[in-house]
């Protein structure tokens, strides 16, 4: 069960969070408010899993009250109009909902929660989850074909889908991958190990794609791969 | 009046083009006539150019705030007169006791004698532009302000009805109300808050979401049917899966709208079909409804939307859709094929 507690100035809006809530089995709506201090106050004490929280409050906005909080408390924001999904995007919210929020949004939301809430947890390591086009995206780590770094940002290549573009540097992205089956072997290449398929001079082969073999990781690759 | 640096300059070049030109093709004819009193004449240009400037401001900048735009116009007129009275007899003043004397001319040069008369119209006439010029560039300006104002009062108003947080804020509310109580009620305020986003947000942009624009139809059918009397017989088929591809919005809806405004009518039998299917990358829209009898004023006012929705296919799919309409005594038919990839 994830611990949920529920942020907004209208009541009316709290109904519809609860009466959602009751539905579902996954969450535990443990409490509402309409006055952001007093849900910053009840979360010191006694810290939440997920808030649901309203963007445009007089008192606060979301994403101030968004930012006091601990790390990994998992955010979906609601708001009545949609100019704030690039905010919540960056300050790493689960997800936005718009209102009014209908049972099918609300559903995805929460899934998305629960998934997150286990890969945190340890539960789950067979994912990662990266953020892009203004959302959480789950990518199954044997699904990854290779990731390619660019400028600011990188690219992951999936199999069966379209590949994801995330901005984050190649460090935090090998960091999120705990090494495990995966090796960097260029300034702008990582690459699942086990789906090498061959490796000629300098050169990597993965299906039909080409990788090369940047100098300064060429001896831990080598090291690796000869093992 | 707020004064920038744009105005500022406009003026400036306005006035060198009008002052400084005269003199200097006058100048020379001037100095072939009679070289002593070329430093006389700069001296006369000069003294005009003065009196053109202050009576130019003089109006400009206070006599038609104060009276001509306040209606007063005998004030206006009387003033205007007592200031050009009062520059000329200011500018006279200055000639008298220097000594450039008119009557010292003819006696240097005959020629002279013909162009005075001529000066003097010439001058004459710039006050007079001047005047007029002033009273135009101040109308334009109001006009122009007018234009303006009225432009941004219709653009607040617009705002003030559409204000979207309060909008949405209370058909949330709406729908807290009805939804243990009543889920029928909330699920219909839900669509049509889906359909109101859908046309304040997503249709600003170029291309949305094939599925949205679908979803937007789905809605908009769910809540015709609330209004249909049993005498309809509607079908809607649509595919499940939808592949995410973009579309230009709003161009499938017209077609819709179209037959429910065209084909109910409670008093005879009514039948809609429609239907929304992909194939690979094209997709495919196809909708029918038997013509009812409708009032002319009520039917007059629609063409609009098919004929705009054409063009639009044109500009946006031109070679990439088959637009087919078929409009029959009883029946209008239309189908819409797009390639979106």
């Amino acid at each position: 069960m994830i611990n949920a507690i529920a942020i907004d100035d209208e009541p009316l809006a709290l109904t519809v969070i609860e009466s959602l809530c009751a539905k579902s089995n996954v969450i535990q709506l443990q409490k509402t408010f309409t006055q952001p201090s007093e849900a910053l106050r009840h979360l010191r004490k006694f810290p939440a899993d997920l808030i649901f929280c309203d963007i445009q409050m007089p008192a606060m906005t979301g994403i101030n009250l968004v930012r006091s909080l601990q790390q990994n408390t998992m955010v979906i924001f609601t708001t009545a109009f949609s100019e704030y999904a690039v905010v919540s995007y960056e300050l790493n919210a689960i997800d936005y909902l718009l209102k009014p929020i209908n049972q099918k949004r609300f559903t995805q939301a929460i899934n998305k929660a629960q998934e997150y809430f286990e890969y945190l947890n340890k539960k789950d390591q067979s994912s990662i989850f990266v953020r892009a086009d203004f959302s959480l995206i789950k990518i199954p780590l044997a699904d990854i074909l290779y990731i390619e770094g660019l400028a600011d940002y990188l690219k992951i290549h999936i199999k069966d889908r379209k590949p994801i573009v995330a901005r984050m540097p190649m460090k935090d992205m090998m960091e999120k991958l705990h090494a495990g089956d995966f090796i960097r072997v260029h300034r702008s290449f990582i690459l699942p190990f086990s789906k090498i398929e061959a490796v000629r001079g300098t050169t990597i082969y993965i299906g039909d794609k080409e990788f090369p073999i940047g100098r300064t990781y060429a001896d831990e690759f080598f090291n690796r791969y000869s093992h | 009046m707020k004064v920038n640096r744009f105005i500022i300059s406009t003026h400036a070049l306005v006035w060198i083009l009008l002052l400084v030109i005269p003199y200097v093709s006058t100048d020379q004819v001037f100095n072939a006539l009679d070289p002593t009193s070329d430093s006389k004449y700069l001296l006369l240009c000069l003294v005009l150019s003065a009196v053109l400037l202050t009576i130019f401001y003089f109006n400009y900048l206070f006599l038609i705030p104060k009276y001509l735009l306040n209606r007063k116009y005998w004030l206006y007129f009387s003033f205007l007169l007592l200031a050009i009275v009062t520059v000329v007899l200011l500018s006279g003043t200055i000639f008298y006791f220097s000594d450039f004397n008119p009557a010292t001319f003819p006696t240097t040069n005959p020629i002279i004698e013909k162009i005075i008369p001529v000066i003097i119209v010439n001058a004459l006439l710039l006050w007079l532009l001047s005047i007029i010029s002033s009273i135009l560039w101040t109308i334009y300006n109001r006009l122009k302000q007018s234009e303006s104002e009225k432009l941004s009062a219709q653009i607040a108003s617009l705002k003030s009805q559409i204000n979207p947080h309060f909008l949405f804020n209370t058909l949330n509310n709406i729908y807290a109300i009805a939804i243990d109580t009543s889920p029928r009620a909330a699920d219909m305020v839900d669509k049509l808050s889906e359909m109101m986003r859908y046309t304040m947000r997503d249709t600003q942009q170029d291309f949305v979401l094939l599925e949205d624009e679908i979803n937007y139809i789905s809605n908009y059918i769910e809540l015709q049917k609330l209004r249909l009397d049993r005498s309809v017989k509607l079908e809607y088929i649509c595919q499940d899966d939808i592949p995410a591809m973009r579309i230009a919005p709003m161009l499938l809806v017209p077609f819709v709208e179209n037959a429910f405004k065209h084909g109910v009518n409670s008093e005879q039998k009514s039948h809609i079909r429609i239907g929304i299917s992909m194939n690979k990358g094209e997709f495919q829209l196809s909708v029918v409804n038997n013509k009812v009898n409708i009032q002319r004023e009520i039917a007059e006012s629609s063409g609009l939307g098919i004929e705009n929705t054409k063009h639009r296919l044109n500009l946006i799919y031109p070679a990439k859709h088959l637009l087919v309409i078929n409009d029959t005594e009883k029946e209008f038919f239309v189908s819409l094929h797009i390639n979106l990839q």
